[in-house]
């Protein structure tokens, strides 16, 4: 229990980290646009199916499921692009355009966070 | 994970695309060259040159972040230089010291139509990524303006 454990401040601080992990998928994706066999990867997002499926560990070095039992998030394969002759199946114009979309939920999610921390300051009083 | 993973990934595909570029000038210069190497006592003319691009996956802890979902990956690579195989023009011209007895001079298997598109292609991609890179750094930029 700590003084932010009551905000949202931990729930955008995860989103943000999923944010930065699409960020680093897309630039993975987009590096590999001319790979040969090169298959597009995207970040799925927990849904409550898959946080019940945790692993039952009896000992700290086995491994999870999947990484989601930690981050809130994983990385899969992204089957929607068509497969071309070289087989990549990276849609170039996807991405871009999830990289637009990624930016702008980045700087809402920076937004939320920064307003909660100026609501601290001013319950504080210190300004 | 590390904090500059993205922009590491985005400039190995700067790297990889303008090693492109490179392989791309190094066809285009050597479209008349006849004499690349000797064999059998006969020049031979230069072969085309092809890049072959892959994924970085260097490491197990790398192949295991790949298969548990939670890596993105390390970015791409060149992996290998290889000769194009297409069988040479030939021209028939008896006064090149070149030529073969018959005649006929043997070309390199360079296309300019071919070079100028993975050209464009090398230039896209690369624009691409710096796409990419400008938008990580600005969303790192962002980041550090959390509590100002």
């Amino acid at each position: 229990m700590n003084i932010f454990s009551a905000t949202t401040i931990p729930i955008v601080e995860q989103a943000m980290n999923g944010s930065m992990a699409e960020q680093n998928v897309l630039a993975q994706n987009i590096a590999n646009v001319d790979t040969p066999n090169y298959k597009a990867k995207q970040v799925a997002f927990d849904d409550v199916f898959n946080n019940a499926l945790t692993a039952e560990k009896t000992n700290p070095k086995h491994l999870s499921f999947s990484s989601d039992d930690e981050a809130g998030y994983r990385i899969e394969n992204d089957s929607s692009g068509a497969v071309q002759n070289n087989g990549n199946n990276v849609d170039i114009d996807a991405q871009m355009s999830n990289l637009a979309k990624n930016q702008l939920r980045y700087q809402a999610l920076e937004q939320a966070v920064s307003n909660q921390f100026q609501q601290f300051n001013t319950v504080l009083g210190g300004k | 994970m590390g904090m500059f993973d993205g922009l590491n990934i985005s400039a190995s595909g700067l790297t990889a695309q303008r090693f492109r570029m490179d392989v791309v000038s190094s066809n285009i210069a050597n479209s008349d060259t006849t004499r690349e190497k000797k064999v059998g006592g006969q020049w031979q003319p230069y072969q085309r040159k092809v890049v072959n691009l892959a994924p970085v996956q260097n490491s197990f802890q790398s192949v295991l972040d790949d298969s548990m979902g939670s890596s993105a990956g390390g970015g791409v690579q060149v992996a290998s230089v290889t000769a194009d195989t297409t069988p040479f023009n030939e021209k028939y011209d008896p006064s090149d010291p070149d030529a073969d007895k018959n005649g006929y001079v043997k070309e390199p298997n360079v296309d300019p139509l071919k070079e100028m598109v993975d050209l464009m292609d090398a230039n896209r991609s690369y624009e691409a990524n710096v796409t990419v890179m400008n938008a990580n750094k600005n969303m790192l930029t962002k980041a550090l303006d959390i509590g100002r």
